[in-house]
């Protein structure tokens, strides 16, 4: 489903470069449930936007759903995120003006997509938020603005979701319930990457990964 | 869920800002628009006011010619006036068809001052557009009411409510029995505000007896104009100017005032499309971190350009269509204001809705607001997701 062969990334600033991730290889398959841990500054972050074909490495090559990133154009990279990756972000970045209903219908309207009402309904439902359609992202909780997040982010049906502490703004219960979501979209199929900087709730996934300065330390299933 | 309901929600739940950059489009679009019309109307007015005045010539005693003609005009003190002999020696002329002496004054009645005319009769030929109802005021304090004199004084007055009415009047703080002998129809011209009587009657009133204010004369051949003020200037203090020449300076002040107010317009076209374009760049660093969603969700740089620009088309064509209206009013009390500033204007108003004005009102503010959008449209079609996904 996914492989980095030998990716190196390094960032020039002025005349200092910086090594975000060195020499790194990793693969996940279809399904796995991934939990990403590290230190700040150990690229964490680099790993998880060349995954998700924001960023291109320096060095090395990066498959996605078996094609090699580094020959697609932009175009080509756009259209292969916008149908195998949906986002999660820590701040849920829902668009203020639009209803929850039309976030998720978003990256529908992006892609293009016939029935997109019909869709964001049936995904909105989905995360248990069909009572919440209509309500702006300032007139929702914070779980449940990361709950629309999160229907959106499956709106064009991807196969990997990537999630930057996804529970980080949360209080513990409402962070557990997004976690039995996630859990749940894991068992239907979904391959999920999530970095999160909770070393007990990693080590409850089915696969950890340690970064320290830009290297894999460990990769443990469990 | 399509381009527009995305941006009429976005703009809708943006109130502020949106109605801020609203305003700055729609502000340029009324000061273009009222210009254009002001102007239109201005000089649409003043070439049927020409039209109207029938003569190419007219003979004052010396002095500021232009003075006497804005006199002529408008109304007011006469400052010099000719022997009506003058008339007899004007006709004499080569070239003339016909001279018409002119006695202007005026009376007050209802606490207004009113303009009076004396003319001969005979002046009538060279009006064959006026539409008398009753008959020329030929008899001693005998008067011909314009049409909106005689609609107010019959609704204000009292003593007038029909033809064979007399009416007191006081000119010279003498009070003056007038009777009204006719009605003449409306023309659209300052006629409609004058009264009008016979040459004798308006020399006795005024206390101008054998006098004469001006000559208007028309000629046979209009190349021959020249000529013909070369003849009546031979005549012992009297000029002649042409009513062209009296239009042209007139015209000229207009065109400087036009000037000034295209100066204010330009500026207001710079200051409207700096606000529109800081409004959307504003509007952009605001929502950087929306763009980096957009893109990781699939949005092609195309589709986000697209929606930008969009944004900044419809937040121009609103101020442009809200400023035009906003404009129509204006140039109405612009009208107005014009009015107590300009002496000279038409008797029709300036501020009616020209076509001409209306199209460049929308087009020219629409086209600067598209300017404006155009680069913030680039600018965040071409951010970096990353970046734009990180911006605090």
């Amino acid at each position: 489903m996914l492989k980095l062969n030998n990716v190196t990334k390094i960032y020039s600033r002025g005349s200092e470069h910086v090594h975000a991730v060195r020499d790194l290889s990793l693969e996940i398959a279809q399904g796995d449930y991934v939990g990403v841990v590290g230190p700040s500054g150990s690229g964490k972050s680099t790993l998880m936007n060349m995954i998700g074909l924001l960023d291109a490495p320096t060095a090395g090559d990066v498959f996605i759903a078996d094609r090699r990133v580094t020959d697609l154009d932009g175009r080509q990279l756009n259209r292969l995120r916008r149908e195998t990756i949906g986002f999660i972000f820590q701040q849920f970045l829902l668009i203020p003006t639009m209803t929850a209903l039309q976030n998720v219908m978003l990256p529908l309207y992006f892609a293009g997509a016939a029935d997109a009402k019909q869709k964001a309904m049936v995904l909105l439902r989905r995360v248990g938020l069909e009572k919440r359609a209509e309500h702006l992202p300032s007139q929702m909780s914070g779980g449940e603005m990361q709950r629309t997040a999160i229907a959106r982010a499956l709106a064009n049906k991807p196969r990997i979701l990537l999630a930057d502490e996804p529970t980080g703004n949360l209080d513990s219960k409402t962070a557990d319930d997004i976690y039995s979501l996630f859990s749940e979209i894991n068992r239907e199929g979904t391959t999920i990457v999530m970095v999160t900087h909770n070393q007990d709730l990693a080590s409850t996934f089915p696969r950890k990964i340690t970064m320290r300065d830009g290297r894999l330390e460990k990769n443990e299933k469990q | 869920m399509n381009i527009l309901t995305i941006i009429r929600d976005g703009l809708r739940r943006r109130k502020i800002r949106s109605i801020l950059a609203i305003a700055g489009i729609a502000i340029a679009a009324a000061a273009l628009y009222s210009l254009v019309a002001l102007k239109e109307g201005y000089e649409s007015g003043m070439r049927s006011e020409i039209e109207n005045m029938g003569a190419q010539i007219i003979a004052v005693a010396k002095g500021c010619p232009y003075e006497a003609v804005a006199v002529i005009m408008i109304g007011g003190q006469v400052p010099a006036t000719l022997p009506q002999s003058v008339t007899d020696d004007i006709r004499k002329i080569p070239n003339v068809i016909s001279a018409s002496p002119n006695v202007y004054g005026a009376y007050q009645y209802l606490n207004l001052s009113h303009p009076v005319i004396g003319m001969e009769k005979n002046e009538l030929d060279a009006k064959p557009w006026w539409k008398i109802q009753g008959r020329f005021p030929e008899g001693e304090n005998e008067v011909l009411l314009g049409s909106v004199e005689a609609a107010v004084f019959s609704e204000k007055s009292g003593e007038y409510r029909k033809i064979g009415d007399v009416i007191t009047v006081i000119v010279s703080g003498k009070k003056v029995a007038l009777t009204v002998v006719g009605i003449l129809g409306a023309t659209g011209s300052k006629d409609d505000y004058s009264t009008f009587t016979n040459l004798a009657t308006a020399q006795k009133i005024l206390n101008l007896k054998g006098r004469v204010v001006s000559v208007s004369v028309r000629v046979r051949d209009i190349g021959k104009i020249p000529d013909t003020i070369a003849g009546i200037e031979k005549i012992p203090d009297v000029q002649a100017v042409t009513v062209a020449q009296v239009m042209g300076t007139i015209q000229n002040l207009v065109k400087a005032a036009q000037t000034m107010l295209f100066t204010v317009m330009i500026i207001a076209l710079i200051i409207g499309g700096i606000g529109t374009m800081n409004t959307m760049m504003m509007s952009i660093f605001e929502r950087t971190r929306e763009i980096g969603l957009m893109k990781a969700t699939g949005a092609s740089t195309g589709q986000i350009f697209k929606l930008f620009f969009t944004e900044g088309l419809a937040i121009s064509f609103i101020g442009g269509v809200l400023g035009l209206a906003a404009g129509a009013a204006a140039s109405l009390g612009g009208d107005v204001i014009l009015r107590s500033i300009v002496s000279v204007m038409p008797t029709t108003s300036v501020g009616k809705i020209s076509p001409l004005a209306v199209g460049l009102a929308l087009m020219f503010p629409v086209g600067i607001g598209a300017l404006s959008a155009l680069y913030p449209a680039v600018r965040a079609a071409r951010l970096n997701p990353i970046e734009a996904l990180h911006n605090e």
